[in-house]
């Protein structure tokens, strides 16, 4: 019956539910070896620590769409949230200014990416990379090796908080909020339809008069807001902006957006998937967790499921091709 | 077993994706014969050519070569047994010099194992000489013209000791020197008892050199007739199955305002000084061979690449048109010649390719509603007659035909008024192909102006209200009004060879 349903959205989709099915097995799997798994606090708690991930995976996502992929969201995210922690902590900034100002430079971290991939035809992997170290650098500059803490209850609501009433936790809302305006976006926006026309064929889509060069620079920019919003997130989670938050974060994306059956080629997949991808790891982390296996363990479990998604990709683009 | 034949294929099958290239088709070729293979584009003549040069292998039917059952099964296999050919497609490394070209791969050694240079050049020089050629040993390939590239193709066939050369269109970009001069080597290479298998458009040139002709059509075999008594006339008949006026159906409009004015279009060497113009309610033709410059030039108007210098005019007035976006805002629109890189998203479905271009038509309140898309461009597939099982079609999986419909389609959609169409039929089955001239002619009548740029003679003369000829990256002529009448194909070709600059012209 569920599979009935998940299959018509998958059908409505043009996708398919592997993801689902792959994240209802491990569920199941999970549910019976570890009788703390199926616990309601430890269901709640697996959503919340996807929350980063998935929101810095919603940028990635729309990047890989496109046929692009940006390595730098972890270190933009470091970034910003040392932005945030100066402005807030050190110089007593209201964050009414100091989150957007944040937010900001993320944008223009993205858009920077953007720039340099459309319209100066760089490698995204390239251009990325860059940035990947500049941002961390300047993170690393500006923090001068601090941690930095101490935030008020106001701000860290959005990481710790509940909406009022109901005990569900702010940054669950937030996640869902941001896949169901992206998922619309993607599908009922023009921009969504330019923005998978471009992984689809670059070339047809300029050639049809679609100004790629915005759309493609739009997208690095929104990869960059969403990992800005992530580090608020993170901030207001740990009570802490730490220069070298977010290591490794885009690699955590780029998973969640390929096990969610986005094609690295760009051009297919979708918002739904990837939110499933995300969630597939944090049940994974969590269940490797239950099991007591180390966290070096865990690293290269993990690294063998990504490349299990991507092989799984590759194979299918063959057939494709 | 019959010694009379060097080459008998039979039963030929070849499959593409979505399309059968040849079905069943065969061919014989005797030594020291010239067979000529006629068929439009996309009949399949390159394609069983390429079976028996081992390059498509994977196909179905049996093959006898010397009078022994093989199986081609690599172009080194084929070559060590006598089969030689030169390519459409130039195979030419750009950055090589003209004899490294010519023995890529099999350079002759000295004693010492190192190549001996002075032997390949002195090698080179005369196999050039032999087809007088006056090309450089030395020169970069990349300096060469192409129909300089296509004589440096035809001296590396010759450089193979081969029993059947195979020559794809060796013509359509020689000047009528340089085909009097391959017309020698033929006739040479016949009386050694070489057969010769020669694809041409040029239906003049193939009663003046051919001896037996065999027809393709739509991967099919017709017949194979002696070129004695032959007419192009003929010729045309069975090419395309049916008569020439039925096959390019002409509609009389009054041509209206110029829409498109192009003036000094200059881009590198590409484009020198380009100017024309394009009305409404008119097809206007470009002619030209390749590397001529026509779809330069096509790209240029439309916005797709920027040139050094030169205006554009839409309707009257002067646009700097600086991307697609701006040239579709104004109401043109371009087909490009490669469809399947260009034109179309493969892997999306015919509903998307075809709302590409323009969304306006399927926005609701709430955005893209998918119910209106399908709506929309539901009539348009029916009004063009896109042969898909349903718009949710993968387009990979349609026909080349077809795929260009939904090019069409896409471009329909939007308000364009200036529709120009780069190799509108290239790959597509005779039907297709009278179905777009067809639409072609209803856009005319609707007082669209068409601009279609192709290289097939035979297409660019049947559809054109006038016709622009370019050589070159220049435009070498314009025909239109009454000399349109009485045009010959041999007029243009040697407009677009550029011989007409250097031979007093002909009637």
């Amino acid at each position: 019956m569920t599979e009935n349903v998940l299959r018509r959205f998958a059908r409505i989709d043009k996708s398919n539910i592997t993801p689902a099915i792959v994240l209802a097995a491990l569920c199941l799997i999970l549910a019976v070896i570890s009788p703390t798994f199926r616990t309601q606090d430890n269901l709640v708690n697996i959503l919340q620590q996807v929350t980063i991930n998935a929101i810095i995976a919603v940028g990635m996502t729309l990047v890989i769409f496109t046929g692009g992929v940006d390595l730098s969201v972890g270190s933009v995210l470091g970034l910003s949230g040392i932005v945030m922690g100066i402005m807030i902590v050190d110089n007593k900034m209201s964050p009414l200014i100091a989150v957007p100002v944040a937010i900001a430079l993320g944008a223009a971290c993205g858009f920077v990416n953007g720039i340099l991939i459309s319209k100066l035809k760089l490698q995204p992997m390239i251009a990325t990379l860059a940035m990947m170290s500049m941002a961390r650098g300047a993170a690393l500059t500006l923090a001068n090796g601090k941690t930095i803490t101490g935030y008020s209850k106001e701000f860290t609501w959005i990481g710790q908080g509940t909406i009022p009433g109901t005990g569900i936790p702010v940054q669950i809302v937030l996640m869902l909020a941001l896949y169901v305006g992206f998922y619309y976006l993607m599908k009922y926006r023009k921009t969504g339809r330019y923005i998978y026309a471009i992984g689809g064929n670059e070339e047809a889509t300029r050639l049809s008069g679609i100004n790629v060069v915005k759309y493609k620079t739009l997208t690095y920019t929104l990869a960059g807001t969403l990992a800005a919003l992530a580090s608020f997130v993170l901030v207001a989670k740990l009570n802490s902006a730490q220069p070298i938050a977010g290591q490794d974060y885009e690699l955590d994306a780029i998973a969640s957006a390929v096990i969610g059956g986005a094609s690295l080629l760009g051009g297919s997949g979708n918002m739904w998937g990837t939110l499933m991808g995300a969630i597939i790891i944090g049940v994974i982390r969590n269940g490797l967790n239950l099991l007591n296996v180390s966290s070096n363990l865990q690293k290269l479990i993990l690294g063998i499921i990504i490349l299990i998604a991507i092989l799984t990709d590759a194979l299918r683009n063959r057939k494709r091709a | 077993m019959s010694e009379k034949y060097l080459v008998e294929m039979e039963d030929i099958t070849v499959q593409f994706p979505g399309v059968l290239a040849l079905d069943k088709v065969r061919f014989r070729a005797e030594p020291g014969k010239v067979h000529v293979l006629l068929g439009e584009n996309g009949a399949g003549k390159s394609t069983i050519m390429k079976v028996l040069a081992g390059v498509n292998t994977d196909y179905e039917g049996r093959i006898r070569f010397k009078g022994e059952e093989i199986v081609a099964r690599s172009i080194d296999e084929q070559r060590e047994r006598g089969v030689s050919i030169i390519f459409q497609e130039m195979n030419l490394l750009k950055n090589l010099t003209v004899a490294e070209n010519i023995f890529l791969g099999r350079q002759p050694t000295k004693a010492s194992g190192g190549i001996d240079w002075t032997g390949m050049y002195r090698q080179a020089r005369e196999l050039l000489d032999s087809i007088h050629s006056d090309i450089s040993e030395h020169a970069l390939v990349s300096t060469l013209s192409v129909g300089q590239m296509q004589m440096v193709e035809i001296a590396k066939a010759l450089s193979f000791r081969c029993d059947i050369i195979i020559m794809d269109e060796p013509t359509s970009a020689l000047t009528e020197k340089e085909v009097d001069a391959l017309f020698e080597i033929i006739s040479k290479l016949k009386s050694q008892g070489v057969a010769i298998v020669y694809i041409s458009h040029r239906l003049e040139e193939i009663l003046r050199i051919g001896d037996w002709v065999t027809i393709f059509r739509d991967g099919k075999y017709i017949d194979t007739v002696t070129t004695e008594g032959l007419t192009t006339d003929r010729m045309v008949a069975m090419m395309v199955g049916r008569e020439m006026t039925e096959y390019y159906p002409k509609v009389d409009v009054v041509p209206g305002q110029v829409m498109l004015e192009a003036r000094n279009i200059v881009k590198g060497h590409r484009l020198k000084g380009v100017s024309f113009t394009a009305r409404a309610g008119e097809i206007t033709g470009f002619y030209g061979l390749m590397g001529a410059g026509r779809t330069e030039l096509m790209r240029c108007v439309f916005g797709a690449d920027p040139f050094d210098s030169g205006e554009v005019l839409v309707k009257g007035e002067q646009q700097q048109i600086k991307s697609c976006e701006h040239a579709k805002r104004l109401g043109i629109a371009l087909l490009t010649e490669d469809r399947k890189n260009q034109g179309l998203i493969l892997n999306f479905d015919v509903n998307t390719n075809i709302s590409l271009a323009n969304l306006a038509p399927a926005m609701g309140p709430l955005g893209i509603s998918h119910s209106k898309e399908n709506e929309n461009n539901k009539v348009l597939v029916e009004a063009v007659r896109v042969k898909t099982p349903s718009l949710r079609q993968l387009v990979k999986n349609l026909s080349g035909g077809n795929q260009q419909k939904v090019v069409i389609c896409k471009w329909l959609n939007t308000t364009a008024d200036i529709i120009i169409f780069d190799e509108p039929t290239r790959g597509i089955d005779v039907g297709a192909k009278v179905e777009i001239y067809r639409i072609m002619n209803s856009l005319k009548e609707a007082g669209k102006a068409i601009i279609v740029a192709s290289s097939e003679l035979t297409e660019c003369m049947g559809i054109s209200d006038r016709i622009y000829v370019m050589h070159e990256g220049e435009v070498t002529g314009l025909i239109e009004g009454p000399a349109m009448a009485d045009l010959t194909e041999q007029a243009v070709v040697s407009y677009a060879t550029g011989s007409h600059l250097h031979e007093p012209e002909r009637q």
